[in-house]
């Protein structure tokens, strides 16, 4: 390189030292500026509402012409022009409030709430699931209809004993909303299977019965793993474990803890210990079943039970729906399709529960009695009786949960409903309702064994990850023993125990 | 001088405020929060904590498991691109029929978001219906079909190969492009010399992509530090956590168990670890500073 070259090098390199020392001093400067400002307007906690709890606080509302009252419905992305429509509906029918709706997705719809309700505007009301629920009642975040609305109360004579505690605030004792829908992990098996293999029509009446039935399945060639469990990595694993064991024990609730919240399962052939042998026997002694299980999620689970993998599953009770359906074309939505049939689960049969409610946040609250009158006018609307969209308890029909039973096979815990001829016709496309109604009546709320808390869900992993649901996939895996031997599952339950009482002791339990 | 500085800093203005706004805000928004107890489950725990959260979760149930999947996919997934990049590159670089098809080819995958590769390769190796369990069939090589996710190296190698995919054609391209800039003459005056292929490979070619070998190198560590949406989409972590790395496990604290303290503790982790890491690709790659040939 030429001398000139380097001497244009070096300044460049000087300039270069220089130029980067002042970026630097901006950015550090910039960097700490904006640091200051936040620190400065930064609460020593974060935002928390108080509950108002009385029209005293209320602002007064004396206009001569109201204006509608705007509140939010927040939904997961299910059933989106159902949704919708029925919201037209009540918005036409209410000209003073106007409803709007609030997707937060499906997958993403926990963390969509979270955000909602960390920046002080949740929803005025919301789809939620039991975890969501522990969640945000526990911050006080939540309203309980009760508190002004009694006559909430009138609704829990209408509805199955095992759905109850679902719509109880734990930390109040109040019942704070009402049901989206409602259903249970129903056994569900086919009938082709099993007259194929020479049983007849009668599914199994206990767990032995559906052990041998599987192995004479296995034995007559009609599928190699008549037992399928919906134990996958995306939620719903209880449906395989907290099933299982409820239809093991004849014992009463709870199973897993006592009042205090304590472990009572970590012992060798306590309910849960048998349970989790169960499922691993069927995997690696019968070989009835497979590892394959711990991967299902919904959609696999329609489909193998669709094209006929398993002759044996429990699983939420809609999805029967998608499996026994023909398109308009005359097509069968599957293979097996109306050969998949509803049955009262094998032992105890008693089964877990499946169910969403309508979740009021403070917000429904904050804005005083008439935002909260129009958040429990919508309410009864999407989860109680209404007359043309009106609340009525008295004479008044389950207008949006009738047509979330009709049009899209959800189940609903009213028992009234069952009742509803149109229903019920609507149901026979696609299942015997009254075995529907006979196994949903020994549902069991789980979620509530005997409550619900804010770390069950980092504890199990409900919808992902979590301490129990990878042990319980390893033993089922088998990578420790083909099967898992008696010790190491009750190791298995000493430490889920030990974990339990850990994040119990942090979350200042 | 200072004129010349201002004006610089001027037009540099546009690339810095997002810069700053969206990689060093948040960066620092992260350790902040990292100091803080903050779960929104309990609200009413907020409070500065100092540097508990960061031995709080080394001490979580996953922490070890995590790193070590990590640690795992990183050994695997690193030199397999770096190399698999590097003979695409030589490959694409020579003149053949049909060179600037496989050109084309190598960059096809690029496109590809992360996640639909995923949800591909999920279907490619599915128990039920997967492609791969009926190719092997088909060759005898099984006699029934296979639960590949629910083992535990065959979970971590659908992830690998799906992250490989779409990684790959961009170190390959930049193996390209440096190759393109190596003086023919510099091949034609070793082979004078007696070179043989080897040699002229280390003396040249790796010479000259030297700089280019540690970009690649620092941006595959990177990606593969911060892998997610293949463990998302195609095993959820499973199977039994086995390919639930430390990222997935960010994921979780954050939006699952909404515990913002934790996942930002180990965010901020995730960062000290990829800074270290460059470091140490410059140390080991002897450059000192970072110069490209002109």
């Amino acid at each position: 390189m030429s001398t000139g070259k380097s001497e244009t090098k070096e300044q460049a390199d000087v300039s270069r030292r220089r130029f980067l020392k002042v970026g630097a001093g901006v950015v550090v400067v910039a960097a700490a500026g904006a640091a200051g400002y936040y620190l400065l307007s930064q609460p020593t906690t974060p935002p928390t509402t108080t509950e108002t709890t009385g029209p005293t606080t209320a602002p007064p509302t004396t206009t001569a012409v109201l204006t509608p009252e705007e509140i939010e419905w927040g939904i997961w992305s299910w059933g989106v022009e159902l949704v919708q429509d029925n919201t037209r509906i009540f918005n036409e029918a209410n000209s003073d409030i106007h409803v709007k709706v609030g997707d937060y997705g499906l997958d993403t719809y926990g963390s969509g709430i979270a955000t909602a309700y960390a920046g002080g505007k949740p929803p005025d009301m919301h789809y939620s699931t039991p975890d969501i629920t522990i969640t945000y009642q526990n911050a006080k975040q939540t309203y309980d209809m009760e508190t002004d609305y009694p006559e909430i109360k009138k609704y829990n004579d209408d509805i199955f004993p095992g759905y109850q505690s679902g719509l109880v605030n734990p930390y109040t004792g109040k019942m704070c909303g009402l049901f989206y829908y409602s259903g249970g992990q129903t056994f569900s098996y086919n009938k082709r299977h099993l007259e194929a293999a020479g049983i007849g029509d009668q599914p199994p009446k206990t767990m032995e019965e559906l052990r041998e039935q599987a192995k004479k399945i296995k034995q007559k060639g009609v599928v190699e793993f008549p037992i399928g469990y919906f134990a996958g990595s995306w939620g719903f694993t209880e449906c395989a474990v907290y099933t299982t064991m409820m239809t093991l024990t004849d014992e009463k609730p709870p199973f897993l803890f006592d009042e205090d919240l304590k472990p009572k399962f970590d012992y060798k052939g306590s309910p849960l210990f048998n349970a989790i042998k169960f499922i691993g026997d069927t995997i690696w002694i019968d070989k009835t079943s497979t590892t394959a299980v711990t991967q299902y999620d919904e959609a696999t689970t329609v489909k193998v039970m669709g094209s006929g993998k398993h002759s044996f599953i429990w699983m939420p009770d809609y999805e029967l729906a998608f499996i026994n359906a023909t398109d308009s074309t005359g097509k069968k939505a599957s293979e097996e399709a109306y050969n998949v049939k509803f049955a009262v689960s094998p032992g105890s049969g008693r089964i877990s529960s499946i169910y969403r409610t309508y979740l009021p946040s403070h917000t429904a609250n904050d804005s005083g009695p008439r935002h909260r009158d129009a958040v429990w006018r919508l309410m009864q609307f999407t989860g109680g009786k209404t007359t043309n969209t009106k609340p009525d308890f008295a004479s008044g029909k389950y207008q949006v949960v009738k047509r979330l039973a009709m049009q899209a096979g959800l189940a609903f815990p009213y028992i009234s409903m069952w009742d509803d001829q149109e229903i019920l016709d609507s149901m026979k496309s696609w299942c015997d309702p009254l075995v529907r109604k006979d196994a949903l009546a020994l549902a069991y709320d789980f979620f509530n064994d005997p409550k619900m808390t804010t770390w069950w869900d980092p504890w199990f992993g409900y919808w992902l990850g979590g301490f129990v649901r990878p042990k319980l996939h390893s033993i089922w895996l088998g990578e420790h023993g083909k099967p898992a031997s008696d010790d190491y599952i009750l190791q298995v339950l000493n430490d889920m125990a030990a974990e339990w009482t850990k994040m119990k002791q942090a979350a200042g339990g | 001088m200072k004129g010349d500085l201002k004006d610089i800093l001027i037009g540099l203005l546009p690339a810095l405020i997002p810069l700053f706004l969206l990689g060093f805000y948040p960066l620092g928004y992260a350790a902040y929060v990292s100091l803080f107890r903050f779960n929104l489950k309990y609200p009413d725990q907020y409070g500065f904590i100092g540097g508990k959260n960061y031995v709080d979760v080394t001490q979580m149930y996953y922490f070890i498991g995590s790193l070590t999947s990590s640690v795992i996919f990183a050994l695997v997934a690193i030199p397999i691109i770096l190399f698999a990049s590097l003979a695409l590159a030589m490959l694409a670089a020579r003149k053949f029929r049909g060179s600037g098809f496989l050109q084309w080819l190598i960059l096809v995958p690029w496109g590809i978001p992360y996640v639909v590769a995923g949800l591909d390769w999920k279907w490619l190796f599915d128990s039920n219906y997967g492609l791969i369990n009926d190719i092997l069939l088909k060759l005898k090589v099984i006699d029934t079909y296979q639960p590949w996710l629910t083992m535990q190296w065959p979970a971590m190698f659908a992830i690998v190969i799906s992250f490989i995919w779409v990684t790959l054609p961009l170190p390959t391209l930049l193996f390209l492009a440096g190759i393109q800039s190596i003086p023919q003459e510099l091949y034609e005056a070793s082979q004078v010399d007696g070179a043989k292929a080897l040699a002229r490979f280390r003396a040249i070619t790796f010479t000259w992509l030297k700089p280019i070998f540690l970009i690649v190198a620092i941006l595959t560590t990177l990606s593969s530090i911060q892998v997610f949406d293949p463990i998302y989409v195609i095993t959820q972590g499973g199977p039994a956590d086995f390919t639930a790395m430390i990222t997935f496990y960010t994921f979780l604290e954050m939006f699952n168990f909404l515990d913002f303290g934790h996942a930002s503790a180990l965010a901020f982790m995730i960062f000290i670890v990829s800074i270290i890491l460059i470091f140490a690709y410059f140390y080991a790659l002897r450059m000192g500073r970072l110069r490209l040939r002109a």
